[in-house]
């Protein structure tokens, strides 16, 4: 075995060879640690795809009406950043459709993280509130848009409204089940350590909460990026998803489909942040 | 003196469309202070429903579970934790049980610690909840690392920790209360065999330094020998105390080394005696689930 060379270490992190531990094992498939990162494959596919665009464009073989050439992207992305579009940046088209969702995270977490809390821990709210939160939960918040426009019109309170509600319930549940989660043995240590009710729920049931509240918020920003997008196609002038409608408006395809990759890349983005974030403010998940 | 008083216990749970099970029938102790008891049996004998009334977390469907007050003197009986839902009894220096108190430390099987505050954090969480002053604090934990001897790992987060670790943190946490009754439920369930040893020897030390009045429940038989100054033998249905020894291996255990005292022809004895006295309950519940089948 050893008279065998060592795969480079670049080797093993594009997932083309197999790293030291992975080559000794004889039962590889169905052996999911065993599967290689194949990071190499995935250069592959990006490259392939861009080249197949280039010359799928360059050749003609696609109306520009259907699909922009690269080159002509490449051009309007630059035009974009320097001239903006319709008189609004296009950092600001980006940034009003992230604080539309940061604002509607952030007051659903308000509201829903207590009530969620009420819930697991008090017969009452339970009562109260499940059956509300059951019926609503499967409703897709685009269902409610209709409704929104009728009350609130089409200003920004409404869009934010919209986005506080998509995640409520997913924060309410998520708060419940962090509530749910939490080990009795934990919380008879403290009441035996002589802590009171107040302290119980601030120092072992709400700190026991945070990864499934932490999860929550991602799912919620997952969720409210997606419904963002879709409010603005519906109604609004600024943010990115209207950008996108008014460029088909103009058949401007080569901004509709820069506005996708944005989106694609800025849901990508937000992810990855709160991946980071988590590692750092919850270390400990998964691991009582 | 009484340090606890367990008097005519029963315990019924009534399942629903099922009959109702006497998890404790009639069960009596008295614990004198510093004494070092351990409870065995086999599963379903009640051990843990007996800790967990002693604890304050169930409440008994007959009998009471009376406290001791050491700080007390004359006829006012001083109670400390959550007094408020604590009945007294008149003339003297002692209380009922109703609920958990800060004066029973728990100690659990793994999985009690608070994952999310360092080792030094889990250890201050009583003295804190007490609103001792953060210098008093800091004296308490660094004396107590010292004690279970895990001085240089106050910062580390607990889940870093080995499984013996952990457990040495939570015999600290509980100690760092300076609780008059310390009450153990399986605290070395989890562990290897190798490091449960370890441990047993390091709760006879810290009974030992400390003369706490501990009630330890286990499966193990040796381990329930070994660390018992004096061991209760509970049966199952309806869950009692089938017999009580007063054993020498714990005194024993502070000065000769474990393995030998394990290896002495009676504690070997003592072993295989309470072994089949296990081994014959087990028998007679199978054979009463053959019966109702």
């Amino acid at each position: 075995m050893s008279s065998q060379q060592q795969p480079s270490g670049w080797m093993v992190w594009l997932g083309l060879a197999d790293n030291s531990f992975t080559r000794q094992k004889t039962v590889k498939f169905g052996d999911a640690s065993a599967v290689n990162s194949g990071r190499g494959y995935g250069v592959i596919s990006v490259l392939a795809f861009i080249i197949l665009w280039w010359v799928a464009t360059a050749a003609e073989w696609i109306n520009p009406i259907y699909w922009p050439g690269l080159d002509a992207v490449f051009d309007r992305v630059g035009k974009l950043a320097n001239e903006g579009f319709r008189n609004i940046a296009l950092w600001d088209h980006i940034w009003i459709s992230v604080y539309r969702v940061l604002s509607g995270v952030v007051y659903g977490a308000l509201i829903g993280i207590p009530l969620g809390f009420a819930m697991g821990l008090w017969s009452v709210a339970k009562g109260i509130f499940d059956p509300i939160v059951e019926f609503i939960r499967p409703i897709p918040p685009l269902a409610l848009i209709p409704l929104i426009i009728l009350w609130f019109g089409i200003d920004e309170f409404a869009k934010i409204f919209l986005l506080a509600l998509a995640s409520l319930f997913i924060m309410i549940i998520a708060a419940r089940a962090g509530v749910n989660s939490v080990r009795v043995s934990k919380v008879h240590a403290a009441y035996s350590l002589g802590a009171s009710k107040l302290q119980v729920l601030l120092r072992v049931i709400l700190p026991n909460a945070l990864p499934e509240i932490f999860t929550g918020l991602r799912t919620a920003m997952g969720v409210c990026w997606g419904t963002v997008v879709a409010a603005e196609l519906v109604a609004a002038d600024r943010g990115i998803g209207s950008m996108i409608m008014i460029a088909k408006n103009f058949l401007n395809t080569d901004i509709v489909v820069i506005g996708i990759v944005i989106i694609g890349l800025i849901g990508f983005a937000i992810e990855i942040l709160m991946r980071m974030l988590e590692r750092k403010l919850i270390p400990w998940r998964g691991k009582g | 003196m009484k340090a606890l008083s367990i008097q005519d216990i029963s315990m019924v749970f009534t399942v629903p469309g099922g009959d109702p099970v006497r998890a404790l029938d009639h069960v009596s102790l008295d614990l004198q202070p510093g004494e070092l008891m351990s409870v065995l049996g086999p599963s379903g004998c009640g051990k843990t429903t007996l800790l967990n009334i002693i604890a304050g977390f169930l409440s008994p469907t007959a009998g009471q579970v009376v406290l001791q007050d050491p700080q007390a003197n004359g006829g006012a009986s001083v109670v400390t934790g959550p007094g408020a839902d604590r009945g007294m009894i008149a003339d003297t220096d002692a209380s009922v049980v109703t609920g958990p108190g800060a004066e029973r430390g728990m100690v659990f099987q793994q999985g009690a610690l608070f994952e999310w505050l360092t080792v030094e954090k889990n250890i201050a969480f009583g003295p804190k909840m007490a609103g001792k002053s953060s210098a008093d604090i800091k004296v308490t934990v660094e004396h107590l690392l010292e004690t279970v001897g895990l001085q240089d790992f106050g910062k580390k987060p607990v889940y870093q920790l080995s499984g013996g670790m952990q457990q040495r943190v939570a015999l600290a946490r509980c100690l760092a209360n300076d609780p008059e009754v310390i009450l153990m439920d399986e605290p070395l369930g989890a562990l290897d065999a190798l490091t449960r040893e370890k441990m047993q020897g390091l709760v006879l030390q810290l009974w030992d330094e400390t003369r706490k009045t501990i009630i330890l429940i286990t499966h193990s038989v040796e381990e329930a020998l070994f660390l018992g100054e004096r061991l209760i033998v509970m049966a199952p249905r309806p869950g009692r105390i089938e017999r009580e020894y007063r054993l020498p291996f714990a005194k024993r255990g502070l000065n000769e080394s474990p393995r030998e005292i394990k290896a002495s022809p009676d504690f070997i004895e003592k072993r295989e005696e309470i072994l089949s006295m296990i081994w014959e309950m087990e028998e007679e519940i199978m054979g009463q689930a053959g019966d109702a089948a």
